[in-house]
């Protein structure tokens, strides 16, 4: 079963990096199989049809936003938490719209998919840097990627 | 006289898609609208004292949606700073590859954008109106074709930009990567797909849009309707050009009222702030701020597809010159004023596009193997515009004698419209409540009014949209809240 582990994120944007640090962190101390792939990008919208396609397990790292945020809160959720209404614009084409898409495109998507989102305290100045709470939920994100891997291996 | 000043604390700003502030007056009828759009902080606290050479590589990655709109102000704001002028070939190349972007972003944009207004229908269910749904209404094969088109622009940009996330080929005076003639013979292949395919869209517009009087009432209606100046680059005919020329304003009544270089942009742009937004509204400095109103009087001024093609006497290529013809004659001349024809125009744009690829590989040129100049100047200030898929783009660097930047100022395209957005929103919210009734289908209608503009709502960050969908607050006369609408999130 081809896997893929997502992290999704635009590091010029302090805390919205934080799925590119991870994968950066999993690809250095981890030891995956190799049908499991690490991917990160900065991609947006419907591109991220192409780099999800053919999997069929799927880990996405996001930041989410939140009108009070817990920074470095880390919330698991299921594609059907995440909106699939479309929002205003085709910037925010959201993971569930994309594998819709994709399936009714004959595109071979993803069945199994959590997302790891975590709270981030700022994400709309340009700086580089994590803030110190997001920075120190990367070991908590790492072992919530390895639970959801070990789950899925059980069943 | 009863004078209720009500103020939006600016500290809430936005966090979320789109959060729309409507306050009534003592009648129930809208007296103010204001849209929070998410703006670009700290740009210049993060240039400063960075190697002005590494600014297109990195500025790409503002924006996740159009990172070549971008990279390319930025190329060129290089050249300018080292004052050396790209060869001839490398000229080409970067039109070629920015008019692939153009035509990958316009065709998507607009099945997704254009869409679900037109081609599903304004008063269908929520859950229909969006790609899907359209995709439903026109078939599987459309569906398909756009996404095959986007995929094989997105290929040649990879192919002479680098493969990597972000393109990475413009350097000061030129290209890094050139193009052989196999590889020209097969993009050929490509563009003129591209010109097939932008064709068929225009068909498709022009049977589910045009055909139904239904449709055509809410483009020419006077919802969205606003006389205002209008901004684009062109070319030394007055033709449109998204990758390089003059700025040309033109006013409501489609007079010529300024051209310039770009470099002379401060001279014809300000900035004007307002209380209760973060955001710095640029307006006309020669005609002056009069608040979020239209007309010749007033110096707000709007950028994008409709406001290009108004900006110009004409497209470059013989099928969008066409297109153009017909778009003016069906909405009674030039210039038009109609919010929604942005979509129309928009597919203008993506049929020139590909027509412009076309024509730009069918210059044997193109695979010439002279691709740079070497920078010799001292750099000190340079300015790079591009007209982006959203407006016109301006990079600005000022940098001491070894190009570290100094001093850095980026007006990205959503932000000429900023302006131009609230006062459609006004409109749009003014026209549909009355007397404090809030109909069911208005959060709809309004968010047509700014879609058409394709804002950038902080188009530069990922995160997921949490809990935080389109709110619309409805404040009576005294401030209070008395209605919220919301963009679902399940």
């Amino acid at each position: 079963m081809k896997t893929l582990i997502l992290g999704l994120g635009n590091e010029l944007f302090g805390d919205d990096g934080i799925g590119i640090h991870v994968i950066r962190e999993l690809k250095r101390k981890s030891d995956f199989k190799s049908n499991i792939d690490l991917i990160e990008t900065s991609y947006s919208g419907l591109a991220l049809i192409d780099v999800i396609a053919d999997y069929e397990r799927l880990i996405i790292i996001d930041t989410i936003k939140k009108e009070k945020p817990n920074p470095g809160n880390i919330r698991i959720l299921d594609l059907s938490q995440v909106r699939h209404v479309p929002g205003p614009s085709p910037h925010y084409v959201s993971f569930p719209q994309i594998i819709a898409l994709g399936k009714k495109l004959g595109l071979k998507m993803p069945t199994l998919v959590k997302i790891i989102a975590v709270e981030a305290k700022n994400i709309y100045i340009l700086g580089e840097g994590l803030s110190p709470e997001v920075k120190c939920a990367i070991p908590g994100i790492i072992k919530k990627v390895k639970d959801i891997l070990t789950d899925w291996e059980r069943k | 006289m009863n004078n209720k000043r009500i103020t939006i604390d600016p500290i809430t700003r936005l966090e979320g898609h789109g959060k729309i502030e409507i306050f009534l007056d003592e009648q129930g009828n809208v007296d103010k609208a204001f849209l929070q759009i998410p703006e670009l902080r700290g740009f210049e606290q993060f240039a400063v004292g960075r190697p002005a050479e590494e600014m297109p590589r990195i500025t790409p990655r503002i924006c996740g949606v159009c990172p070549t709109a971008h990279h390319m102000a930025s190329t060129k704001a290089l050249d300018d700073l080292y004052k050396v002028e790209p060869t001839p070939t490398a000229k080409k190349l970067r039109e070629f590859i920015y008019s692939t972007f153009m035509l990958e972003d316009h065709t998507l944009h607009f099945f997704f954008l254009g869409g679900p207004d037109f081609v599903v229908g304004p008063h269908a269910p929520a859950a229909e109106r969006n790609i899907l749904g359209v995709i439903n209404k026109v078939g599987l094969e459309i569906g398909k074709k756009v996404i095959q088109i986007r995929k094989q622009c997105r290929d040649i940009i990879s192919y002479l930009c680098g493969k990597v996330i972000h393109p990475v080929c413009g350097l000061p005076g030129g290209v890094s990567k050139g193009l052989t003639e196999e590889d020209r013979k097969k993009f050929l292949e490509i563009a003129k797909t591209g010109v097939e395919f932008a064709q068929f869209a225009l068909k498709i517009f022009d049977d589910i849009v045009l055909k139904n009087k239904e449709y055509v009432d809410i483009i020419i209606g006077d919802i969205y309707f606003h006389r205002t100046y209008y901004m684009g680059l062109v070319d030394k005919n007055n033709k449109v050009n998204f990758y390089d020329g003059n700025i040309r304003i033109v006013d409501p009544n489609g007079k010529e009222f300024a051209k310039f270089k770009p470099q002379e942009y401060l001279n014809h742009i300000a900035e004007h702030v307002e209380p209760w937004s973060y955001i710095k509204f640029p307006y006309l400095r020669k005609v002056g701020w009069k608040g979020f109103t239209d007309g010749e009087e007033s110096g707000i001024y709007r950028v994008a597809p409709l406001a290009r093609l108004n900006a110009s006497d004409g497209m470059a290529t013989p099928l969008a010159q066409e297109a153009y013809e017909k778009m003016y004659d069906t909405l009674g001349g030039k210039p038009a004023h109609n919010t929604l024809a942005f979509h129309w125009a928009r597919l203008i744009e993506a049929l020139y596009a590909a027509e412009r690829m076309v024509e730009l590989l069918e210059d044997k040129e193109i695979i010439d193997p002279n691709i740079r100049n070497i920078p010799t100047e001292i750099p000190k200030e340079g300015i790079g515009v591009v007209e982006a898929p959203r407006g016109t783009l301006i990079h600005h660097y000022k940098t001491d004698e070894k190009g570290i930047i100094t001093e850095a100022n980026l007006i990205v395209a959503t932000l000429n419209n900023a302006a131009a957005i609230n006062m459609s929103i006004g409109r749009a919210a003014e026209k549909l409540i009355k007397k404090g009734d809030v109909s069911d289908g208005i959060l709809n209608m309004i968010e047509m009014a700014f879609r058409a503009y394709d804002p950038c709502h902080a188009c530069a960050t990922h995160s997921l949209p949490g809990d935080m969908p389109l709110i619309v607050n409805i404040y009576n006369a005294n401030g209070k809240l008395i209605h919220q609408l919301k963009r679902n999130m399940k």
